[in-house]
């Protein structure tokens, strides 16, 4: 086990240089760079804009500035934001707590409520709770993420219920702890559902089906001939082993935390890194959009390593080699 | 017998049984109620995309700016009691500059007015009158016009002395207003002036009292120049008919009215203070303050204190007796009985007595309050020992009550110029809304409302309204454009006569050419704009277009260059992109429109009075008017579309029948967008892009994850373990992000049919990864059962044992696996349009249209933006039906 963890993350190494190279040429190969938006103005003289460009390390072949981004990133210097005059570590920093109590609030919204449910409608299979249910589930599938959102924020204009937009209220600075508590609380929901409704409606229907299937097998048949009361039936045995597939998409949501929803925060104007990197991107501002991809990728990475882990670690017949 | 029809039944039961395999799935997808729901919702979906120009009733780049997020236009069924059919109004909508809200209205066109004299007619450019014809030159300029005094009643009297009033509520008064501008400003239109007598009338009987006593009091004091009184109300009267007040000076008339007031209570008071006292006079004057009391009563119903009274509220009581102080001050306990009015009030109101009586109660009240006033008066005189000081006393307390009356006065005029103001800003906000709605249209080359824009900017510049030298600027640049246009048309139709492959041009037609792109040259080469990008764009053309020359004149080999030269004119003929952007700096000045306060006006008189012919109709009772209505019809020709992309057709499935080429006339089923462009015609066409972006990206996406994952699960070892690195690591980059990335990797300004094809390939690039390596685990295990060993075993190539005996037995997988891929595909365009980096405008997508309702605001004031999430919805959700009921068909366990 440990072995097979210590080769998952070696193999690791050469794969993130792989991903960082390619999405560094990426922005490279695009056309135009972070300077364009000065270039077209005619205000700025072209020997500001040489400095600016050696200062930025712009003149210079992309391969060397690929090399001094590398060298810079082993040293733990993720670079200099073109647009916001930062180091990248400081700009990322700052947006993290906003992603993260999104992400996460979204993330137990959609597991506790998908799980739940899911128990739920497979336990009243066919009956109209189940149809219901399956209504939903199929309506968040389907329905876009930014369509939810601007259909919530729709309501929350007409109604006034849920504020809508932003993480605080004006007054924030001024509230006491408990009320600042409630403050970004009550301007997380919509955003929380807007995010976390596709994930719940997917997450209830594999649980509806996977504990389905595990109410089929000759295990539960036996546990039922043998007198066991039916709560204990289920719960201990049928849930149980349901549960397991479920783990592996744990890992995977991982992944999504650190990486922010762009048109979602966009849409509720999200301080999160979302938007940051969406913006970065547009203004190609390199080392910023280096160091968000780089960070989602070793999530994905680290998630999926996780939910093989987890997944070894719940079902003892799975081996890890 | 009986046995041949068992065995017969039987047959028939075991042919039952086997059917083909394509027979079976039919079968079990058929029993998937919601795979079949989702089937049929698919299959109307893209007949809605292959008949989209069919089913539009508008075309859905047409702009109509008028119809700036108009609602759903509502359809009437009954005029005038009266079943029609489906019919629409003429309607417009626009932003009111006074309440900032968008508005939304429906006009009412005239096309009969019936009054006390006959009908008059109007139809197709000529009036007629009592079957007499009026005769007017449009080609002079000539129109004639309905005008209605805006009003919020109208009354008319004939000449035998009936009245007439056309009761109109607030709303409708409104939509009279904006058809009565919108007519003055729209060519074609037809109006019978009625302005100006009708007006007096209906302004008097507004004015109604007040205007009388005015009168009365201006009439009674001599001191007054009672000419220019008269003179002064006249030019109200029409002015407020016109809703323009502004001349009314509001500071002057008051002073008019209290020294008018006070010198003739003085004249009243005279023969009192001279001692010469008579309990007549007295009684005279109580008379007056009787009136005054009435006025106490209309104001304290103004400023809703009897309303506060029947509630019985104490504040309004002593408000009241403050308000009456000239009673008080004669001696009337007016506090005691409003007191005991407010109780009776209140009982009444336990009863559950209507309001109306109880104000008529408290009318009363204050009736005999004032006759109580007068006995009071007069019954004091003659008790008085001191006659002398009690005419003192009341002549004191009268010129209270005359201060105290014309406070009334005052606030009645003010109140009333304050709704004056109202009217009259409105009106000119909506001139100056028709004045850039003409302009728009005429610079965006609509076919209506020609030559006016420029008559009307010159008009802005002669009247020095508008100082601004940029203004002056553009509109030279306009013209000079204008003189270019002439050019490009005719260049343009040259080029559509041969346009066309295998069709080259004749001698003649080159030379034909060559004069033209001279002309074109030499005009543009003199042309300096005000604006930099407009010039350097005309450069450019003008480069093409000497190109194209240089090849025409090489003489020759002219169908060498052929090509070129067709090239060239294409560039030249792109002068219109010119057009549009200088027009684009003159919509600006439609705008100014908005933000000088006199242009409005101004463009207006001007206008009118180059235009009008009045007809009179002085004294005539007008008694009914019948309006224009257009009807909604099915398989009706209107714009010209492309039936199934190749056929020039005009029959669409439904849309409003528009005879006279109403531009106000417009079916908007689901609203309209920032541009008035029809929601519903855009969605259809939208929904080709949506559509086919998921089955297009679809097949590449499985076409390369097939090849990839097939050769890496083949041939294994070395070659499977790169591959899939390379899978892995494209897996690894998050991928919305990689989306964004790929799509900046790409020039943002190019045509959406490039953008298109660029957002199939980004997308599918993307997705292959995930499914090829699904594909190479399948392809793995088929590797090793005993068909394709004996298949390697039999010498077939590799190629062939992949593609006839490994691959096809992924198809089960694959259709499923693609159907419910497809939605990921349209999910992904919408979201790449909505943040504005997929398909740009003026060409649809359902996510492009859902970004026009980002803005809360807009969101809030046009919901109906909101409805392409909702095809975006059921899309997907059908598709993922399909998918679940293809699942449950294919799976050999249900297959039984």
């Amino acid at each position: 086990m440990l072995k097979y963890i210590i080769r998952r993350l070696i193999i690791m190494v050469p794969e993130l240089f792989v991903i960082s190279f390619l999405v560094f040429m990426i922005m490279w190969a695009a056309p135009g760079d972070f300077l364009d938006q000065y270039r077209m103005d005619p205000s700025v003289s072209p020997q500001f804009l040489e400095s600016l460009e050696k200062e930025l390390g712009l003149d210079k072949p992309p391969i060397i500035q690929y090399g001094i981004w590398l060298k810079n990133i082993l040293t733990g210097n993720f670079g200099y934001s073109f647009y916001y005059r930062q180091p990248v570590s400081k700009l990322i920093w700052g947006r993290v707590f906003a992603t993260v109590i999104l992400s996460l609030s979204s993330f137990f919204f959609s597991w506790i409520l998908g799980i739940i449910t899911g128990v739920f409608s497979a336990l009243k299979k066919y009956t109209i709770w189940d149809k219901i249910l399956t209504i939903v589930a199929f309506s968040g599938i389907a329905i876009p993420g930014f369509f939810l959102a601007l259909l919530l924020l729709y309501i929350a204009a007409n109604t006034g219920w849920f504020p809508i937009s932003g993480m605080v209220s004006i007054g924030h600075d001024q509230m006491s702890a408990f009320e600042r508590f409630k403050d970004i609380l009550w301007h997380l929901v919509l955003p929380t559902i807007a995010l976390g409704f596709g994930g719940f409606a997917s997450l209830m229907r594999y649980m509806r089906g996977s504990l389905l299937d595990v109410l089929n097998e000759d295990y539960v048949t036996f546990a039922r001939a043998k007198g066991l009361p039916e709560r204990k039936v289920i719960y201990k045995h049928a849930l149980r082993n349901a549960i397991n597939p479920m783990i592996t998409f744990l890992g995977y949501s991982i992944s999504g935390l650190l990486g922010g929803a762009v048109i979602i925060e966009n849409i509720f104007a999200w301080p999160g890194m979302g938007r940051l990197v969406y913006q970065a991107l547009i203004q190609q501002d390199v080392y910023l959009v280096m160091a968000s991809a780089m960070i989602s990728a070793v999530m994905l990475v680290i998630g999926n390593l996780i939910a093989d882990i987890l997944l070894a670690a719940v079902d003892p017949r799975v081996r890890l080699e | 017998m009986a046995e041949d029809k068992k065995k017969l039944t039987e047959e028939m039961e075991f042919e039952e049984t086997y059917l083909s395999r394509r027979q079976l799935i039919w079968r079990a997808f058929k029993k998937h109620k919601l795979g079949m729901f989702g089937l049929w919702v698919l299959i109307i979906m893209y007949l809605m995309a292959i008949f989209a120009d069919f089913l539009s009733p508008h075309n859905p780049y047409e702009q109509s700016l008028i119809h700036s997020y108009a609602p759903p236009t509502p359809i009437h069924f009954k005029y005038k009691g009266k079943s029609m059919g489906m019919y629409v109004l003429p309607s417009v909508s626009f932003i009111d500059k006074f309440t900032s809200e968008r508005k939304f209205y429906e006009m009412l066109f005239p096309k009969a007015i019936y009054t006390d004299e006959g009908k008059y007619e109007i139809d197709n450019g000529v009036a007629r009158i009592d079957g007499k014809s009026l005769k007017f030159d449009r080609s002079k300029g000539e129109e004639v016009y309905f005008e209605f005094a805006i009003n919020k009643s109208i009354g008319f009297t004939t000449k035998d002395g009936k009245n007439y009033s056309l009761p109109f509520e607030k709303e409708y008064t409104k939509r009279l207003l904006i058809g009565y501008n919108d007519g003055l400003l729209r060519k074609g239109t037809v109006r019978i002036d009625l302005t100006v007598p009708t007006a007096k009338t209906a302004v008097l009987s507004n004015f109604g009292d007040f205007s009388k006593k005015l009168k009365t009091i201006v009439n009674s004091e001599e001191n007054i120049d009672k000419l220019w009184l008269d003179e002064k109300l006249e030019r109200i009267d029409v002015k407020w008919a016109r809703t323009i007040s502004r001349n009314i000076k509001v500071d002057e008339f008051k002073r008019i009215v209290s020294n008018g007031a006070k010198n003739w209570m003085e004249s009243v008071l005279k023969p009192l203070k001279e001692g010469k006292g008579s309990v007549d006079q007295i009684r005279e004057a109580g008379v007056e303050v009787e009136k005054m009391i009435l006025a106490d009563f209309e104001r304290a119903l103004d400023e809703g204190y009897i309303d506060a009274l029947i509630n019985g509220d104490e504040m309004a009581i002593n408000r009241i007796v403050s308000i009456s102080k000239d009673l008080v001050s004669i001696g009337i306990d007016v506090k005691g009985r409003l007191e005991k009015l407010s109780a009776k009030l209140a009982n009444l109101k336990s009863s559950g007595e209507s309001k109306a009586v109880m104000k008529d109660i408290v009318r009363e009240e204050f009736y005999s309050m004032g006759k109580e006033a007068v006995d009071l008066l007069v019954r004091g005189y003659k008790k008085s020992d001191n006659k002398k000081a009690y005419i003192d006393n009341v002549v004191n307390s009268l010129s209270k009550g005359v201060e105290n009356y014309i406070d009334v006065c005052n606030l009645k005029l003010e109140k009333m110029v304050k709704e004056m103001r109202y009217e009259e800003r409105e009106a000119e906000g909506i001139i100056r809304a028709c004045l850039t709605n003409l302009m728009r249209s005429e610079i965006f080359g609509s076919r209506y409302l020609p030559g006016e824009t420029m008559a009307i900017a010159n008009m802005l510049v002669n009247f020095k309204l508008i100082d601004d030298p940029n203004f002056k600027s553009k509109i030279e640049d306009y013209k000079k454009v204008s003189s270019l246009k002439a050019i490009y048309e005719n260049l343009q139709s040259i080029l559509g006569k041969f346009a066309k492959p295998g069709r080259r041009p004749s001698k003649d037609q080159m030379k034909e050419i060559q004069t033209a792109l001279e002309e074109f040259i030499n005009k543009a080469k003199n042309m300096k704009f005000s604006t930099e990008s407009v010039n350097s764009e005309l450069r450019s053309v003008i480069r093409s277009a000497e190109g194209s020359l240089r090849y025409l004149k090489r003489g020759r080999s002219v169908y060498y260059y052929y090509r070129r030269i067709l090239d060239g004119l294409r560039d030249v003929s792109s002068a219109k992109s010119i057009l549009e952007s200088v027009a684009a700096n003159i919509v600006g000045v439609g705008e100014i429109g908005f933000s000088y306060p006199k242009l409005g006006e101004m463009a207006f008189k001007k206008y009118r009075l180059e235009t009008v012919k009045s007809i009179v109709l002085n004294g005539k009772g007008v008694r009914d008017y019948d309006y224009r209505i257009y009807k909604v019809k099915f398989f009706l020709k209107s714009w010209k579309g492309k039936f199934l992309w190749l056929v020039p057709s005009r029959i669409h499935l439904f849309g409003v029948e528009n005879p006279d080429d109403n531009p106000y006339v417009k079916l908007f089923i689901m609203g309209a967008d920032q541009f008035g462009r029809d929601v519903w015609s855009r969605i259809v066409f939208a929904s080709r892009v949506s559509l086919s972006i998921g089955i297009i990206g679809m097949i590449i996406t499985f076409g390369l994850a097939l090849i990839f994952g097939g050769i890496s699960g083949y041939y294994g070892g070395i070659i499977d373990e790169i591959m899939m690195r390379i899978a892995e690591i494209i897996m690894s980059i998050p991928g919305f992000y990689l989306l964004i990335m790929l799509r900046a990797l790409l020039p943002m300004d190019i045509p959406s049919t490039q953008i298109y094809i660029l957002l199939v390939f980004i997308l599918s690039f993307i997705g292959w990864a995930g499914t090829s390596r699904v594909i190479r685990g399948m392809v793995l295990s088929i590797r090793r059962r005993e068909f394709v060993e004996a298949a390697i075993a039999i010498g077939l190539p590799d190629s062939k044992v992949l593609m006839r005996h490994v691959l096809p037995n992924t198809t089960s997988f694959l259709i499923v696996s693609a159907t419910l891929r497809i939605p990921g595909y349209i999910l992904g365009e919408a979201s790449l349009s909505y943040l504005g980096l997929g398909i740009r405008e003026p060409d649809a997508s359902w996510g492009l249209m859902l970004a026009q309702a980002q803005d809360v605001y807009v969101m809030q004031h046009a919901p109906w933006l909101l409805i392409p999430g909702a095809f975006i919805f059921f899309t997907v959700l059908s598709f993922n039906f399909v998918g679940d009921a293809l699942r449950d068909a294919l799976d050999p366990r249900s297959l039984g």
